[in-house]
């Protein structure tokens, strides 16, 4: 692997890190028993939308990377800003494609059984 | 051509790849929570505290078959083209593996960590426990028929 290539993939593991890092935690008190819908940054914003903690991690440490590296004109921190930006998209549109389709098919196992009976 | 990012050819590669890998990640989990049919093999995990044996492999299958595709390439065109989006492939499936084993580590977790349940008495429990025996307040004996001694 190049330098870029080894900046690329730090900058997806430091996003994932803080994307596990807020899910861990909320699956974690809620495997406690605690509520932790609602409470920032878990709120949603829509159903067929990631909740903020997603757009927090996916979109926002990318961002940061972008931002500070254009400010210190560090070349290597703008590769880990496109290394995570590529894990973040990806998220991002995989987790809203997923969403969107649960909403549009609602009772989806029944439906599929209809189907698969041909009635 | 459309480009308001401004990327390059391989950057837009590199996406391509993150970006397929993805679909096949969250199609894979659409299907096994619709489909009632979903083989129970790839729902099971190998370790409580691992992901779904379907999660494992559509994290990491799409770019090691890539990296095999890359290796069999004899054009060096293609050879180009598909390291570029293994690589993309592996910069989002590798860390997201990671993320589903750190997410259902914290989930085992906080499932032994939960304080369990206290169950309400079914009865009262006095010092003597023979007390809750209800004493027969009627004595009846067969033999005197209809008569009946009452304490």
């Amino acid at each position: 692997m190049d330098n870029v290539e080894k900046n690329m993939l730090i900058g997806a593991f430091a996003t994932s890190a803080v994307d596990m890092g807020l899910e861990a935690n909320y699956v974690y008190n809620k495997s406690l028993g605690k509520e932790m819908d609602g409470q920032f940054p878990y709120i949603g914003i829509h159903d067929a939308i990631p909740p903020v903690d997603d757009w927090i991690a996916d979109a926002g440490v990318p961002a940061l990377f972008y931002i500070v590296g254009k400010a210190m004109k560090k070349d290597g921190l703008i590769q880990m800003a496109k290394g995570g930006a590529i894990y973040g998209v990806s998220q991002l549109a995989g987790i809203t494609l997923y969403r969107v389709a649960r909403l549009a098919s609602p009772a989806p196992a029944a439906r599929y059984v209809v189907v698969n009976r041909r009635i | 051509m459309f480009n308001p990012l401004k990327m390059n050819p391989v950057e837009k590669r590199i996406l391509l790849g993150g970006l397929s890998n993805s679909l096949i990640y969250w199609a894979n989990h659409f299907a096994m929570d619709t489909i009632p049919e979903y083989p129970q093999e790839l729902k099971n995990r190998v370790e409580p505290h691992m992901p779904q044996n379907a999660d494992i492999i559509t994290s990491l299958a799409p770019p090691a078959t890539l990296y095999v595709v890359k290796k069999i390439s004899k054009s060096t065109d293609r050879k180009e083209k598909v390291g570029d989006m293994a690589f993309g492939a592996t910069l989002y499936g590798v860390p997201n593996f990671l993320h589903d084993v750190v997410v259902q580590t914290a989930y085992q977790e906080g499932i032994a960590g939960r304080p369990t349940a206290r169950l309400p008495p079914t009865m009262a429990m006095t010092k003597y426990a023979v007390n809750n025996i209800p004493i027969p307040r009627t004595v009846s004996v067969a033999s005197m028929g209809k008569y009946r001694v009452t304490s």
